[in-house]
């Protein structure tokens, strides 16, 4: 087999492709390189079909896939043992903007260019798992770009936006990063531990509703300008949208940095914070929740969302996660 | 074959683009419900059609789907072809006198009633939380959720009935055991 280099750790699969398309010295314009699309006639519409809405992170049976592995002389169970994941809320290819800086720099001094995870992409791990530090969000623009990942890494190291996005860094900040990450910690020590991939499922389901009940207007008292940044979609949290799709579907669209935030409220409904833990955040938003009984009071403030919250939340109940995890519980769900 | 049917008009959160249209407009949908099984049958939307036919429409591609293997998409069924297959053979009531045939009862019969009670709440979390809550292959395609095409609205209207029919089959075979 010709040299590949060897994918990083959790590195995803757009990444690599395009590591190894660098290392061919292939440097046209495609996800896949137009030349190796145009090499093998797709004649088929399913083909052509396939090409438009592929996902290179995540499709693995695509044809394009076995394109790419015949071209490079990639066997496919070489490509399936790395880049085959378990299923997990994800974000779509459209709006996955998030990246950890760090890791991009350690992996330019590693491999010589920067890489992207394929964790990155899911919605309930806003928090790097090797730095513990909220992930960043590029411009929306980005997304689609064959090179996105390298794209990225030249925007934040000069653009004056980015160079702001460092404010993060500061000390209150970090406070919140690691509440949060001790959350995502604690969620992903209970999805692993569960015994079948169908409560996994509902665990997932379980987080992701208290994650975007948080994350809905009437708890944005909670949240700072900065976790909206002006790189997400415009008509994000837009009032004149319709509650049932910013409900479902803002979580995968909104910052990474919402997502954190949401996360650590999360955390404080389900015990996994105590209120002085919480108190600490109050140098960056006065506003913040301390208790269960503050987030609680944000969300009575929806009508009708504690009704839909609890059908939910209902719906994903296991040995695990459930109704009775929850502290300080509405009076009308006991 | 259906004892009650009952159409829900629906609203949907999002707006939807025609295809050769200039804006994205907002529309009404019309769901057929089974209300016997709790199954979504047919559905039609209001997407260049006017909103009185919604039903009828509905009803017509029913017995389409009833007559042949076709899969509901929506197409096709607009007042013209409404009226014009109330004038095919096949739906023409015979007005013939019938001859040397005994002649039913003339008692009053009530028909069997047995419906499955639905819990209309219950029905409608199941059935908002399979409108809005879409697959990641689905979702992986929409670029802006508030604003939809034409096919894909068509087929994420499809899953979504496909979604509901499974989930409210499923809780009733659950009760059943139960």
């Amino acid at each position: 087999m010709p040299y590949i280099p060897e994918p990083i750790m959790g590195e995803s699969m757009s990444s690599w492709m395009f590591r190894v398309r660098i290392t061919k010295r292939n440097h046209t314009n495609s996800c896949l390189s137009e030349t190796v699309i145009r090499s093998v006639a797709l004649c088929s519409d399913s083909e052509r079909q396939a090409k438009l809405s592929f996902d290179p992170d995540f499709d693995l049976d695509s044809p394009l896939v076995g394109i790419f592995c015949r071209v490079y002389g990639v066997t496919m169970t070489y490509v399936a043992e790395y880049f085959r994941h378990e299923v997990q809320p994800t974000i779509s290819r459209l709006c996955a903007t998030a990246y950890c800086y760090e890791c991009m720099v350690s992996s330019v001094r590693t491999v010589g260019a920067p890489h992207s995870k394929v964790a990155w992409r899911y919605a309930l791990t806003p928090i790097c798992t090797t730095h513990g530090t909220v992930l960043y969000d590029a411009p929306i623009e980005f997304c689609g770009l064959y090179d996105i990942t390298r794209q990225i890494f030249r925007w934040h190291s000069t653009n004056p936006v980015a160079i702001r996005l460092k404010d993060r860094r500061s000390e209150p900040a970090e406070a919140l990063a690691s509440l949060a990450a001790r959350v995502q910690t604690s969620y992903m020590n209970i999805r692993e531990n569960a015994v079948s991939a169908a409560t996994q499922s509902k665990i997932d389901g379980y987080m992701l509703t208290l994650m975007r009940a948080l994350l809905m207007p009437c708890a944005h008292c909670f949240y700072v300008k900065r976790d909206f940044p002006a790189v997400l979609p415009k008509n994000c949290f837009s009032t004149d949208n319709s509650w049932y799709v910013s409900f479902y579907q803002e979580v995968f669209r909104t910052s990474a940095g919402a997502r954190a935030t949401s996360l650590f409220l999360a955390g404080i409904l389900l015990g996994w914070i105590n209120e002085e833990e919480a108190g600490e955040l109050r140098s960056i938003n006065h506003y913040m929740a301390c208790t269960p009984r503050h987030v609680w009071a944000a969300l009575k403030k929806d009508t009708g969302m504690l009704m839909w919250l609890k059908t939910e939340l209902s719906r994903n109940n296991t040995d695990y996660l459930s109704l009775s995890s929850l502290q300080e519980v509405p009076k009308q769900w006991r | 074959m259906y004892t009650y049917l009952t159409p829900i008009y629906f609203r949907p959160g999002y707006t939807v683009l025609k295809e050769g249209a200039r804006s994205a407009s907002s529309i009404t949908v019309c769901f057929v419900l089974d209300s016997k099984t709790g199954c979504i049958l047919t559905w039609s939307c209001s997407l260049g059609y006017p909103e009185v036919d919604l039903y009828a429409r509905a009803l017509l591609l029913l017995r389409h789907f009833c007559l042949s293997s076709a899969q509901p998409s929506g197409d096709g069924y607009d007042r013209g072809s409404f009226y014009n297959s109330l004038l095919t053979p096949r739906v023409q009531i015979k007005r013939i006198v019938e001859k040397d045939k005994l002649l039913p009862a003339l008692k009053w019969k009530t028909a069997p009633r047995k419906l499955t009670m639905l819990n209309e709440r219950i029905f409608l979390d199941c059935f908002l939380r399979n409108l809005y809550e879409w697959p990641f292959e689905i979702r992986n395609t929409i670029e802006n959720p508030y604003s939809l095409n034409e096919s894909l609205f068509k087929r994420l209207i499809t899953d979504s009935i496909n979604r509901t029919n499974d989930e409210w089959r499923n809780e009733e075979s659950t009760q059943k055991i139960n």
